[in-house]
């Protein structure tokens, strides 16, 4: 049974969840939503996820949204295939989950907001607030500084193997570094250069792009 | 060995971590942190949370911040105590609990919490709260209901019919929010407001709510 992925390929949240996917080789169907048209903000697709966002997925009978909630899901349903994206005990899925809530609530936004300004605004030829964006970049250096010291300590976030919570940042990062000019943010720090070299060479990280960029 | 949560009573997310040790009857201590005078922000504060946040949990060698990851590690160590907030047995059901919690993270909170800190903070800061911050964030909180609306129509509690972490989630911000001009839009929508109602009149959070006195005269 084929998971089916509404939402574009080249989006940062299907991203994350097709990320996900592959690395535990889940076969998957992207089901392709053109945002520009307001596709998802259809009565249609808000039937699959009631706030018009992208990711929704469908797999068999079952449904869900949020890519976070989605890609919970699948380590946890494949846990015993590939590689181990939740931890081992309690305390090892604890501190994965809690470098996940980081992502989500210190990281996200700003990047989001940086690339809204930077990017997005302007490819739909609209002017960008660069004021904002200059204190999002702000914000995001020092958000930066804490994952570099965190990554002195250890390979990965969360400990010294991939997880959720590295898999979690690679849209995001993958925004900043090609598409806003922003990647002296990673490359001039030691340790989160070397994890961004790692985790975007991962294979299943690779498959994606060479499929995005089809 | 006693689990040790570092925080501030008054404190939403903290109280959003008690919620949950409380609902797993989980003994703790509370050790305050001092956000007046700045500890948070301060080493050795910041060795435990980089990010200069409360609440950290500390159980023995472990440490952890972030509420909700907390919430999550509290709900699964104690998974068999108290009621299952987090549906454990039912791989599908404890899905759905992680959508709505994902929901509060990315759709609830990110519209209440500059209302909260509008009408709480802003005036500690020696300003008004700024209405054009308020109006653009009910507009986008009334949205928000309005999905809600429509979902507790159709089952209980957000993740289905039963009482779970994603519910526990929304207690803490929409408690002082309650007491702002702009609970009608919870009042106004009758599912929301019956949820509402149920939620916080659990025994789990009643303990917590009575120190969720941020603001009021004699408490600064």
């Amino acid at each position: 049974m084929v998971v089916k992925v509404y939402g574009p390929i080249k989006a940062a949240c299907p991203q994350r969840v097709l990320s996900c996917l592959l690395e535990k080789d889940v076969d998957f169907q992207v089901v392709h939503l053109h945002l520009d048209a307001g596709d998802h903000k259809k009565p249609d697709f808000l039937l699959r996820q009631p706030f018009g966002q992208v990711p929704a997925i469908e797999d068999g009978d079952f449904k869900l949204f949020e890519s976070r909630a989605i890609i919970r899901y699948y380590a946890t349903k494949y846990e015993n295939r590939g590689p181990n994206l939740l931890g081992n005990s309690l305390e090892e899925k604890a501190v994965v989950d809690q470098w996940l809530e980081v992502e989500a609530h210190n990281f996200n936004d700003l990047v989001y907001n940086l690339v809204l300004q930077l990017v997005i605004l302007p490819r739909m030829g609209k002017q960008g607030d660069s004021a904002l964006a200059l204190t999002c970049q702000q914000k995001l250096d020092k958000v930066f500084d804490i994952y570099e010291q965190r990554l002195s300590a250890s390979a990965y976030l969360a400990g010294d193997s991939f997880t959720l919570a590295d898999l979690s940042h690679q849209p995001g990062i993958r925004y900043l570094v090609e598409d806003a000019g922003m990647g002296h943010l990673v490359s001039q720090r030691k340790h989160v250069n070397a994890w961004w070299e790692t985790i975007s060479n991962r294979p299943a990280w690779k498959k994606l792009m060479k499929l995005a960029s089809d | 060995m006693e689990l040790k949560l570092y925080g501030a009573a008054l404190s939403p997310c903290t109280s959003r971590v008690m919620t949950c040790l409380h609902e797993k009857e989980a003994d703790f201590e509370l050790v305050p942190v001092d956000l007046f005078a700045g500890e948070h922000k301060q080493l050795p504060f910041l060795a435990k949370n980089p990010f200069g946040q409360i609440p950290v949990l500390e159980d023995g060698d472990l440490s952890l911040f972030e509420s909700r990851a907390i919430s999550a590690y509290v709900a699964e160590k104690f998974k068999q105590t108290g009621d299952d907030l987090i549906r454990h047995q039912s791989f599908k059901e404890a899905a759905e609990v992680k959508v709505w919690m994902e929901v509060e993270s990315q759709h609830y909170h990110p519209a209440i919490s500059p209302i909260i800190f509008q009408f709480f903070a802003s005036p500690l800061q020696g300003k008004a709260p700024d209405q054009a911050i308020i109006d653009d964030n009910t507009e986008k909180l009334g949205k928000v209901l309005d999905v809600y609306e429509d979902k507790l129509s159709r089952t209980k509690y957000l993740a289905g019919d039963f009482y779970s972490l994603a519910d526990l989630f929304h207690l803490s911000f929409t408690y002082y929010f309650m007491k702002t001009p702009c609970a009608h839009l919870i009042n106004d929508r009758p599912h929301v407001k019956a949820w509402w109602e149920d939620i916080s009149s659990r025994p789990a959070f009643q303990k917590v709510a009575s120190a969720m006195n941020f603001g009021e005269k004699g408490n600064l």
